[in-house]
């Protein structure tokens, strides 16, 4: 009993390295991009609607924590992680090692997924959290450079309209995203068939499936959040 | 990036991501003023009978600089009255230990808008130096910001009658309207027209006759004129005594019989 | 430093197959028949996924431009404001994040599976060219089903703010109405033309990825793993250049604004 405790908490932080320091670099990138780019967007949008870009920080920042930077994080960690769980599982199944832990009488769901889930959590709340961070920084850097702002306008613009209360929702979605991705995917694994175009299928689905499921689920909690 | 299977590195780099977070949340919550460091405010009491926008969280301002923020709003029951008048409002704001020293009895608490965003903010001006400073947990008054929607109602009702005034008057001001611009336009006529140069030549007539007149009264000013008023005065004065029975006196001194009167 | 390289080499290969698509097309060699069976095997079959991600999506955006407008006392104009943000990026981005996993992981695991069961060998050893009998048709069909499905998702969106608009009490004739007035004809033209460029990544990305594949079924799963990430990076970075470019056409020519 103890051994197999000892043996999951290895597992998980195994899971952890993988899906949360790996894909660190991703989404360093991918976010601060994305920052930038609503800084852009949003600078042209204010233009027409307001004429004036003061609120091109806030409006973006207020979007960015709470709609993009969870659901775009997590819709990376899926085609990172919702894949390679389909395809870890659906090959252990294919080659008969799902059958090995069952005759090691080891449950393949706390050895296989409770780890993962674990991970998965893990990775989608400190990814989420890097990537407002990032890509605040990223939008600061461009309304300095495009729109003129000074960097203590902009943060004080953006913490004006972003409360901590929108930090703890988006972390809760992230946490949401994050157990959804690892369950689906390895729950698709779980059913794979036989052959290797049926791991391929499996992974397909995963990504795809866990894709809408974070849409959908985002769908909802926002209403939940914000419109009730 | 280290690579796999040494052991340690996953733990630590693991380690290093959570913490990381952490950090990053902390930074997050101390920014946005969910968080605060530990008891370095002090807490005031400040009423208001009219708070102009203000809500939980709004910032606190000392000469400018935001050095706390408003952490609850209460309605005070009906009994509340401070000295001068009752109040139905006490916020309680926390303000940082450094800008304390510069709030004084004196102080004064405004309510303030800012930017273009239009965020309504508490604006502390520091009080005089020989004021003391305010205690922690004091009780004090706020400046109560001026109700620009009741300027507006008030603005509206005097619009208003005057707007009642002309709907009613509307023909009287029509038809007013329209003298008016007939008087106009015919002076403008008189003056354009043919008329014109008549009305020039009476204008210099008139002033040939005042310039005359100025003469002719500055020559009577003179002693001349004087001695043949008071020659003329006493002729009249003579002639005045001259009645009925003088002339006929007269008349019969000199052999005339005529049968007058 | 070994992912650096992995990544450039993964990018040199990618446009070395782009090269090879281009000459191969321009050579007539294109199996306009393969393709059309493409079509419809890739693209009809992810036509429900994509609706319904263009509804929620739409729905979404809706809903968060109008909890944000209400905090900036600006609601009459969420109909063209959520919408014009949808079309221009958001949109663009999450049905291009959502095909890449359908449409690019298909497409992958089809052809990796084919790599590790030799089909493709099979191909060499007949003396024909793989890329020329297998990958051209697929990149075809990927991009035109890819940017096809991006456009009628990008229609389900606005319907689906419409929709939701309506379901939150805002009505949908002003929502409608305040449409044209933010949503520009560049701003279509921004979307139709990020619509075919991410259709064209994703293809080239996930027939790349495929056809590098190795190593059984391990393999495949790997190849799908990293078509979906090379996707969503390369999808991001070129939404943002491509947005770049157009603010800055936008400046210098003075188009776009209303």
């Amino acid at each position: 009993m103890r051994k197999r405790f000892r043996l999951r908490i290895h597992e998980a932080l195994e899971q952890m390295y993988f899906l949360g320091v790996q894909s660190l670099p991703i989404v360093f990138i991918s976010l601060g991009f994305v920052g930038l780019m609503m800084i852009l967007e949003l600078a042209f949008h204010m233009r027409l609607v307001l004429k004036h870009d003061a609120l091109v920080p806030a409006f973006s920042a207020v979007l960015m924590v709470r709609e993009l930077g969870p659901v775009i994080t997590c819709l990376l960690l899926t085609s990172r992680i919702g894949a390679g769980i389909a395809a870890e599982i659906g090959t252990m199944k294919v080659t008969e090692q799902l059958d090995a832990l069952k005759m090691l009488s080891i449950d393949p769901f706390d050895y296989l997924v409770v780890p993962r889930w674990v991970g998965s959590v893990f990775a989608a709340i400190s990814l989420t959290v890097v990537a407002i961070a990032v890509s605040l920084w990223g939008g600061a850097l461009l309304a300095i450079q495009k729109l003129g702002t000074s960097s203590g306008e902009y943060f004080n613009t953006v913490f004006f309209f972003v409360k901590f209360p929108d930090v703890i929702r988006c972390l809760l979605k992230a946490a949401v995203f994050g157990t959804l991705i690892p369950f689906i995917a390895s729950y698709q694994g779980f059913r794979c068939g036989t052959g290797s175009a049926a791991v391929g299928e499996a992974a397909t689905q995963a990504v795809v499936r866990s894709s809408l499921a974070i849409i959908v689920a985002d769908f909802v909690l926002t209403y939940l959040f914000y419109a009730i | 990036m280290p690579s796999n299977g040494k052991g340690l590195p996953k733990e630590f780099w693991v380690g290093i991501l959570f913490c990381l977070v952490v950090v990053l949340l902390i930074i997050f919550g101390w920014v946005m003023g969910a968080i605060g460091p530990l008891q370095s405010h002090s807490r005031f009491y400040v009423l208001y009978n009219f708070a102009g926008g203000i809500e939980v969280g709004s910032p606190v301002r000392v000469s400018g600089v935001k050095v706390g923020k408003v952490s609850k709003i209460e309605f005070l029951p009906e009994t509340a009255e401070t000295n001068q008048d009752r109040v139905t409002l006490k916020l309680t704001i926390d303000v940082s230990n450094k800008a304390v020293p510069s709030v004084r009895q004196d102080s004064r608490f405004y309510v303030n808008m800012a930017g273009i965003i239009g965020e309504k903010y508490i604006e502390i001006s520091p009080g005089s130096s020989n004021s003391p400073v305010v205690q922690n947990g004091a009780v004090l008054r706020g400046v109560d910001p001026p109700r620009i929607d009741q300027l507006l109602s008030q603005g509206y009702g005097v619009f208003g009658r005057i707007m009642d005034f002309m709907d009613e008057n509307e023909k009287t001001l029509t038809e007013f309207l329209g003298g008016m611009k007939e008087l106009i336009a015919d002076a403008n006529k008189l003056l354009k027209g043919r008329e014109r140069q008549k009305l020039i030549t009476l204008i210099d007539n008139l002033n040939a006759v005042t310039s005359d007149m100025h003469d002719l009264s500055s020559k009577i000013k003179n002693p001349e004129t004087q001695k043949f008023y008071d020659q003329i005065y006493e002729l009249v004065d003579r002639a005045h005594k001259i009645d009925k029975p003088v002339i006929k006196q007269f008349l019969q001194e000199e052999g005339i019989r005529a049968r007058i009167f | 430093m070994e992912y650096i390289l992995n990544l450039t080499k993964t990018l040199g290969g990618m446009i070395l197959l782009a090269e090879k698509w281009i000459k191969l097309t321009f050579q007539g060699k294109t199996r306009w028949g393969f393709v059309i069976d493409q079509i419809f095997q890739v693209g009809v079959k992810s036509l429900g996924m994509t609706l319904i991600a263009g509804m929620f999506v739409g729905a979404i955006m809706a809903l968060q431009i109008d909890v944000q407008l209400k905090d900036f006392g600006a609601e009459s104009f969420l109909g063209g404001l959520s919408t014009s943000t949808t079309l221009r990026n958001v949109g663009p981005v999450l049905i291009a994040f959502l095909l890449s996993g359908k449409v690019g992981a298909y497409t992958s695991a089809e052809l990796g599976t084919m790599e590790v069961t030799e089909q493709l060998n099979a191909i060499r050893l007949l003396g024909a060219d793989p890329v020329e009998y297998i990958i051209l048709p697929r990149i075809w069909a990927v991009i035109i089903s890819s940017f096809l499905l991006l456009i009628v998702g990008l229609m389900v969106t606005i319907l689906g703010g419409v929709l939701f608009s309506q379901f939150i009490g805002v009505n949908a004739l002003s929502y409608i109405q305040n449409i044209p007035r933010i949503v520009t004809g560049w701003s279509i033209v921004l979307s139709v033309v990020k619509s075919f460029v991410f259709g064209t990544l994703i293809a080239i990305v996930s027939c790349y990825k495929g056809y590098t594949a190795r190593g059984g079924a391990v393999g495949v799963g790997t190849a799908v793993q990293s078509c979906a990430v090379t996707n969503l990076i390369l999808i991001i970075f070129t939404d943002f250049f491509l947005s770049m470019i157009s603010s800055l056409l936008q400046e210098l020519f003075q188009v776009g604004y209303l």
